[in-house]
């Protein structure tokens, strides 16, 4: 599994005039090396770029988590005027072309002088997160009897003790799933940050945008292994951490 | 102990153009048991829900215990909850469960631990703490969700159909457990049921209800024997109704029945030559009864051991309903002819 899409060895069928170090693409691979690992882990703009990656990923889930489940809890548990309009508006950022979002928030966060910063794309990436929370907390309510919180309520529990003792709970995989999901859909976002980021806070999908553009470095191949096995992870604990059905 | 648990004045709530609830005035003895009883959509839920808070009415003035909760949210109103469905939470355990509303009031933990192991102790299900309500079966959940509710010793239970989802023989146990409870713990009990049986049963005072308003409040005994109006004998119990048209008035009133018939009966506030309606339960029309006699011709018979369902069809095309005790002797069947009675005392008298 490691490293068998890429080769640090210079191809001598291509011809004599490729330098004997230059790591290019190669498929099948000629041999096996963690040559271009240690060139991830080593280079300081990758990891860099993944820092970045990993806080606006956890900032725009948490970000989501605080807005989505709010949101869901009060469209499943009020009858309002204009509820449905309400929750078309929340989930329309998936209805939108993404490059229209992404173009949207560039000239937004520039008028609001948070066009380059890490809080900028976390606050990005939320509009793209908060729809996947409310979908997951929405459907999740859907399975908590509002007789348990009226339960809850006549034993004198305040409200706030409600949401934390009984409903939160209840929520958990439907919280834990969503939190996931936000966090994925933010970690591989590559259009919105590539609008909103500069040099300085450019994440991991951008930085392989452009290096694929400017450098055609086979560290991509490492980062996109490693990118794969980091998905597969966060579903996998996503799929452990679901309660077993009872009965 | 006369005091009142619960006061409604004048409370009404609609839902878009049906009035839900429309009550002149309700009250609840501190210590009793009392049931709403009424078919769906007679306002018995939305009455109880006024009560605990979770529907708030549009006019009126609710008091439990003497106070005015009217504007109060459920925590603040300091009643107990059981449902149909238990209401009990998933992811605590037995103990848990229990000790929610105990933690609510920042007990501390040692007395938790006493009050949940006698509130087990009175359901008797001592030794579940541990377990999760989904290991549970369906009577068992409901002694933990009552336990739930005593635990914390709430002058008024509320219960929604509180036996609504166990099976018939669970729920007659059920019934005696819960008056058991009643009777040594005393505290006022509201319930509501459509459940006719239930509601007999288990209540000292039953308060029917029909289309938003109170139609009767009574013990079992009035309303059984002495319902108020013609719904109301109509939806407690079985119940012929008969055209009669009064003739003569006074301690005895003579009557013109179905068939032309002459009719004894006990005197009521009518007048000489009005039509009107006779409840007469099954169990009290019987065939060969010396006074009142009806003729008619059996149409068919159900056979259900101790006692025997046979419906005649009077010579005026009336269907009526007679309860005899069977005797072992040859039965009634299907073409016979009939001659059914009643005594005076079990008819009793609906203006139309």
């Amino acid at each position: 599994m490691v490293g068998l899409s890429v080769s640090d060895d210079a191809d001598p069928h291509r011809g004599a005039d490729v330098i004997r170090d230059r790591d290019e693409f190669q498929f099948p691979p000629r041999s096996l090396s963690i040559h271009l690992y240690e060139k991830y882990f080593f280079e300081s703009s990758w990891l860099a770029a993944t820092r970045e990656s990993l806080i606006v990923a956890v900032g725009a889930a948490a970000m989501a988590l605080l807005l989505g489940i709010g949101a869901a809890y009060g469209i499943a548990r009020n009858e309002f005027p204009g509820r449905r309009i309400v929750l078309f508006f929340l989930l329309s950022p998936l209805f939108v072309p993404v490059i229209v979002v992404a173009l949207g928030l560039y000239l937004y966060l520039a008028r609001l002088g948070l066009a380059g910063t890490t809080l900028g794309l976390i606050l990005s990436h939320s509009v793209l997160t908060v729809p996947f929370v409310i979908m997951m907390a929405l459907a999740g309510l859907r399975e908590v009897d509002p007789a348990l919180e009226t339960a809850a309520r006549i034993m004198g529990a305040s409200r706030l003790r409600v949401l934390m003792t009984v409903t939160v709970p209840l929520l958990r995989p439907a919280i834990v799933a969503g939190g996931l999901f936000a966090f994925l859909v933010s970690f591989d976002e590559v259009v919105i940050a590539y609008f909103v980021t500069s040099q300085q806070t450019q994440t991991l999908p951008v930085k392989m945008y452009s290096s694929i553009q400017w450098e055609i470095s086979p560290v991509l191949a490492a980062v996109a292994t490693l990118l794969t096995v980091l998905s597969l992870f966060v579903c996998l604990v996503g799929a452990f951490t679901q309660p077993k059905e009872h009965q | 102990m006369n005091r009142e648990m619960v006061a409604l004045t004048h409370v009404t709530k609609r839902y878009g153009k049906v009035a839900a609830l429309d009550i002149d005035a309700l009250s609840v003895r501190a210590g009793e048991f009392m049931t709403l009883l009424g078919a769906s959509g007679s306002g018995k839920t939305t009455l109880l829900n006024a009560i605990a808070g979770t529907v708030k009415p549009d006019s009126g003035t609710i008091l439990v215990g003497g106070r005015d909760v009217t504007n109060l949210s459920s925590a603040a109103r300091q009643l107990g909850m059981v449902f149909q469905n238990y209401a009990l939470f998933p992811h605590m355990t037995v103990f848990e469960n229990i000790a929610y509303p105990l933690r609510v009031r920042r007990l501390p933990e040692r007395e938790i631990r006493e009050k949940v192991a006698a509130a087990l102790e009175l359901v008797r299900l001592p030794g579940l703490d541990a377990r999760r309500p989904k290991q549970l079966s369906g009577g068992q959940q409901q002694r933990v969700s009552i336990a739930r509710c005593l635990v914390y010793n709430p002058a008024l239970i509320l219960m929604d159909e509180p036996l609504g989802a166990l099976d018939k023989k669970l729920r007659e146990q059920m019934q005696h457990e819960i008056k058991r409870l009643h009777a040594e713990l005393g505290m006022t009990i509201l319930s509501v049921t459509h459940d006719q049986e239930e509601a007999l049963a288990m209540s000292d005072r039953v308060c029917l209800m029909h289309a938003g308003r109170i139609e009767q409040i009574g013990t079992p005994d009035e309303l059984y024997f002495r319902p108020a109006t013609e719904y109301a004998a109509d939806f407690l119990g079985e119940s012929n109704f008969l055209t009669a048209r009064i003739e003569t008035l006074g301690p005895i009133m003579h009557a013109r029945g179905p068939v032309g018939a002459p009719l004894q009966l006990q005197p009521a506030e009518v007048t000489a030559g009005e039509t009107v309606s006779l409840l007469i339960r099954p169990e009290r029309l019987l065939p060969d009864s010396p006074i009142n006699p009806l003729d008619g011709t059996v149409e068919e018979t159900v056979f259900v051991g101790g006692t025997m369902t046979v419906l005649p069809r009077l010579a005026d095309e009336t269907r009526v309903k007679s309860k005899v005790l069977t005797t072992g002797g040859p039965p009634w069947q299907r073409g016979d002819r009939i001659r059914l009675g009643f005594a005076p005392d079990a008819a009793r008298v609906f203006r139309r």
